[in-house]
């Protein structure tokens, strides 16, 4: 699939998605979200770690806002 | 026992509170992850180590061509710090450790058979048939009509070594939240040897639909210096990047800057009161030196109007040139991952996806599933899966066929050089045989543990062995299989909230401290007994040790001359050494077994730079780098006096040997120098009995401790000297939270007992055939370890010294913070006797902190 049709893809995904849930959720709603499992990341330091060995060994790993140096020429 | 009757009725109570905070903060969309102010205070440990599965290396195993498998070691620090309620700093410090030995390029196995069979120093050539596929000669079976052959598609990789190399990191983000928006800037920088980076970031978030809709976005900049030396691939031809080719402290050293830019744009929505998703898209922008200078490509010349031999056969020249990327790279990612909890198992999915493209012809698929499944009493299981696809650079090859004969330059070619390709006569200007270029999947099967200890501590340990092969790339066209390999990591993770020890006392309504309350400087040891049975304690120690600058032997100064004539054995010193710096961290776990006895257990984590100029070439110089996991210690503490004012303990440790004595020199891997080694190898007592007594305003302390080898010689050969130390400490109070102090620190430290064995060398002595074929054949020498430089030298090391130190400690008592102590401490060196040629000793930085539960 061309990169095109993935971003048209991935729009048309999030705004179905969007619809899903536009009224208010009440904190007392949000205990199950809450919990640390539930957390996008739930271990972002070592997310880092190893995204830094990754970027050694695959093309597509980094590229993103959040910075980090390195060479990587391994 | 009226205290733990306290505690145990109020903790639920205290965990409750913090579950809640933590919870009502940790909300998703209302804090993202990286959010200022979000969970307080708190700080992460993290350690992990990688090691890769051996390369098909054909005919060729490690250990004949004294090869290494590569392994990296990381360590992670993190404290986030909230205050004042809209503001939160985020300190990191990384760094990561790589040895061992990876792929510079790949060819034909068949030209590897030619080089065996010729002796050549480098592959050269190797035969095609009619087709131009490429074929083994067994030359040995020469017939008259022509040589016995076969077709032979196989590719293989020219492996290299390198010294160990550690790259450090430090980073800062400084964030704002207020109302429905947070904004985030940040900066670093990044060291290693050869890359030398500085970056900086800016990011926010804006809540909508009452924080059930979070947009977020970033942008960062970072420039990188490029100084590598060229010296392991000096036969490599350099292409177009000859102009960036420098001499640098006597070795040919490529000079590049390379600029990245980055943007995101992400939203994350909360569908219902059981899951969420996220969406995020990237660009990001390199240009400049964009290339790895540690890699070639070979360029493989068949040059079609050459007559064919009696057999039908043609050969094709062989280059080896500098690996060629374009000096700009555009990328785009998108990402979707979804969080959802299954009520049945009170578990979370996470599932993942991730789309990358750039304009080198790359496209990547990423997904991603973990289940973090609970188990009860804080306990959780979280297994996972990641497969990764990629498409190659469309400059990627294993190596490159030309149809025609090698164009040079024309002019003389000096000596024995290799003549020079006149790149101008190529049809194509860039390649790369780099595989994380080419075609190809990666599967991991992942498996994590966590436990949420009481009182604020997480920790969780976790492995991922994952497969990288070209057959795993879906839809075909996979690299060949010599490009594949198996890895694994391995990593444990400690996540600490600072906050607890205010909150826990808060709770019990008593107001002690776990930690006791003395003013032991930064530097001293074994003394960190804790007040009451029950109660925990976590410590990090920073060590920074500077040596260099001049020589001494004994208490003089030495010429570098004196000591390049006597300070190797056999022969004058080939190396002098300039500095040797060494960082070391090291974490303990104290738990309080009554109010006397204390259990403590300590790991280190260390990295060693050695620089030693070379005598026979003016300004050249030689760097050695070795980094992991160093030794790890229990330690037993008991206060033999228990009173109020004055402490008199002993502590009787034991030292594992799990820090590694095999570090080499990258590419000769003969044993690096002692001091580089990163344990001891051997089983150690560690006794220590401390004194200290603490007045209202003033205090004074005394310690003894030794560290006895129980074991005379090690797994390679020798011994480390006993170490025995002295030191006594007069402190003051500043103020009530502040004690500055001076000490004095006399250490003896014997010579080192035996030596390196001689190890078993490979040797080269012959081939043989299987088929066509050529098999080399080794036999394995010893070969005794060289004294190059005075650090080779076990007569060397230990002797008698004499430090002064200075230092402020603080035992934080209010405050969200109350219940930590900072502590830092300068030694400097005032008199050295040393056993042998040694480098002067600058001085030593320890900064502590430690934090009672």
């Amino acid at each position: 699939m061309r990169a095109s049709g993935w971003v048209m893809h991935l729009a048309l995904c999030g705004a179905l998605l969007a619809t899903i849930g536009c009224t208010p959720l009440a904190p007392w709603e949000r205990g199950t979200l809450a919990k640390p499992a539930m957390a996008l990341d739930p271990n972002p330091a070592q997310s880092a770690m190893r995204t830094h060995v990754r970027i050694s060994r695959e093309a597509a790993s980094g590229g993103e806002a959040t910075s980090g140096g390195g060479c990587g020429c391994n | 026992m009226a205290a733990t009757e306290t505690r145990s009725a109020e903790t639920p109570r205290s965990k409750s509170l913090r579950t809640l905070t933590a919870a009502a903060l940790a909300l998703p969309g209302i804090m993202p992850a990286g959010s200022p102010a979000a969970e307080g205070s708190r700080a992460t440990l993290d350690y992990q180590h990688y090691n890769e599965g051996r390369r098909d290396l054909a005919s060729r195993e490690y250990a004949e061509l004294d090869l290494k498998a590569i392994e990296v070691d990381s360590l992670a620090l993190a404290m986030h710090h909230a205050f004042h309620d809209l503001f939160a700093l985020d300190l990191h410090y990384m760094q990561d450790t790589w040895a061992g030995a990876t792929p510079v390029l790949s060819l034909p196995q068949a030209a590897i058979s030619d080089q065996i069979y010729t002796g050549a120093s480098i592959p050269q050539s190797y035969a095609v048939d009619r087709d131009g596929q490429p074929v083994t000669v067994n030359y040995d079976d020469f017939t008259g009509s022509g040589f016995a052959h076969n077709r032979d598609g196989r590719g293989v990789h020219l492996m290299g070594s390198a010294s160990a190399e550690t790259r450090r990191q430090v980073d800062a983000t400084l964030g704002y939240a207020g109302g429905t928006h947070t904004l985030r800037i940040g900066g670093g920088v990044s060291e290693e040897p050869d890359y030398h980076s500085a970056f900086l970031s800016i990011g926010g978030t804006r809540d909508f639909n009452s924080k059930r809709t979070t947009v977020e976005w970033g942008a960062s900049y970072t420039h990188a210096n490029i100084d590598a030396s060229l010296e392991a691939n000096s036969a490599a031809d350099w292409g177009a990047y000859a102009a960036r080719i420098r001499l640098q402290d006597g070795q040919r050293t490529l000079f590049g800057q390379r600029r990245d830019t980055a943007l995101t744009l992400g939203v994350t929505h909360i569908i219902d009161k059981h899951s969420l998703f996220a969406l995020g898209a990237g660009y990001a922008r390199a240009s400049g030196y964009l290339g790895n200078p540690y890699k070639a490509v070979m360029l493989a010349f068949d040059d079609s109007s050459q007559l064919p031999d009696a057999s039908g056969l043609r050969t094709v020249v062989l280059r080896g040139v500098l690996e060629q990327r374009p000096d700009q790279r555009h990328q785009w990612t998108l990402s979707a991952r979804h969080v959802g909890y299954v009520e049945r198992f009170d578990a979370a999915l996470h599932a993942d996806y991730r789309f990358f493209r750039d304009d080198w012809g790359i496209a990547a698929h990423t997904f991603e599933f973990a289940w973090h499944q609970p188990l009860g009493f804080g306990f959780s299981l979280i297994p996972g899966l990641r497969y990764y696809r990629q498409s190659r650079a469309e400059f990627y090859r294993a190596y490159f066929v030309f149809n025609q004969a090698m164009p040079v330059m024309p002019g003389p070619v000096i000596g024995g050089a290799l003549p020079e390709i006149d790149h101008a006569r190529l049809a194509r200007h860039t390649f790369a045989s780099d595989t994380r270029l080419s075609d190809f999947g990666f599967l991991a099967g992942q498996l994590a543990f966590k436990h949420e200890l009481a009182r604020g501590m997480t920790f969780e340990i976790g492995t991922e062995y994952g497969v990288h092969a070209g057959w795993l790339k879906l839809g075909g066209d996979g690299e060949g299989s010599f490009a594949d390999y198996d890895s694994y990591f391995v990593y444990g993770s400690l996540a600490l909230d600072l906050a607890a020890p205010a909150l826990a006392r808060a709770a019990r309504r008593e107001g002690h401290a776990v930690l006791l309350p003395r003013a032991t400087p930064a530097g001293v040891r074994y003394a960190e007994r804790l007040a009451t049975a029950g109660d925990f304690a976590f410590g990090y120690r920073y060590e920074y040790g500077l040596t260099g600058g001049g020589l001494r032997r004994g208490s003089d100064d030495v010429s570098r001359r004196e000591a390049r004539a006597n300070g190797c054995r056999d022969a004058p010193c080939v190396l002098l050494p300039v500095d040797i710096n060494t960082h070391v961290s090291l974490l303990d776990l104290r738990y309080a077994l009554s109010s006397r006895s204390t259990l403590m257990l300590a790991t280190r984590f260390l990295s060693t730079d050695l620089d030693q100029s070379a005598v026979a070439a003016r300004g050249a110089f030689e760097q050695d780098s070795s980094g992991g996991l160093g030794d790890s210690e229990v330690t037993w503490l008991h206060g033999l006096i228990d009173h109020q004012r004055y402490d008199f303990s002993l502590a009787l440790g034991f030292s594992a040997p799990t820090g590694s004595i095999h570090s080499r020199l990258g590419d000769s891997r003969a044993f690096a120098p002692y001091a580089l080694q990163l344990g001891s190898g051997t089983w150690d007592f560690v006794p220590t009995l401390t004194f200290a007594d603490d007045h209202a305003t003033w205090g004074w302390g005394a310690q003894a401790t030794g560290r006895l080898r129980l074991e005379s010689r090690n797994e390679v050969g020798y011994g480390l000297g006993d170490r025995i130390e002295a030191s006594a400490w007069l402190s003051a109070r500043l103020c009530a939270w502040l004690t500055a102090s001076v000490r004095g620190l006399l250490s003896a430290a014997s010579r080192i007992d035996g030596e390196y064995d001689a190890r078993l060398a490979p040797h080269l002595v012959g081939y043989r055939y299987r088929g066509t074929e050529a098999v080399p054949v080794y036999s394995f020498d010893r070969a005794v370890h060289a004294h190059a430089s005075p650090l080779d030298d076990p007569g060397a090391y230990g002797g008698l010294d004499f430090d002064l130190g200075f230092g402020l400690s603080s035992l934080i008592r209010n405050g969200p913070l109350a219940g930590n102590r900072i502590a830092f401490e300068w030694l400097q060196p005032m008199l050295n006797h040393s056993n042998g040629y040694q480098p002067d000793r600058d001085g030593r930085l320890f900064l502590t902190w430690e934090l009672g539960f």
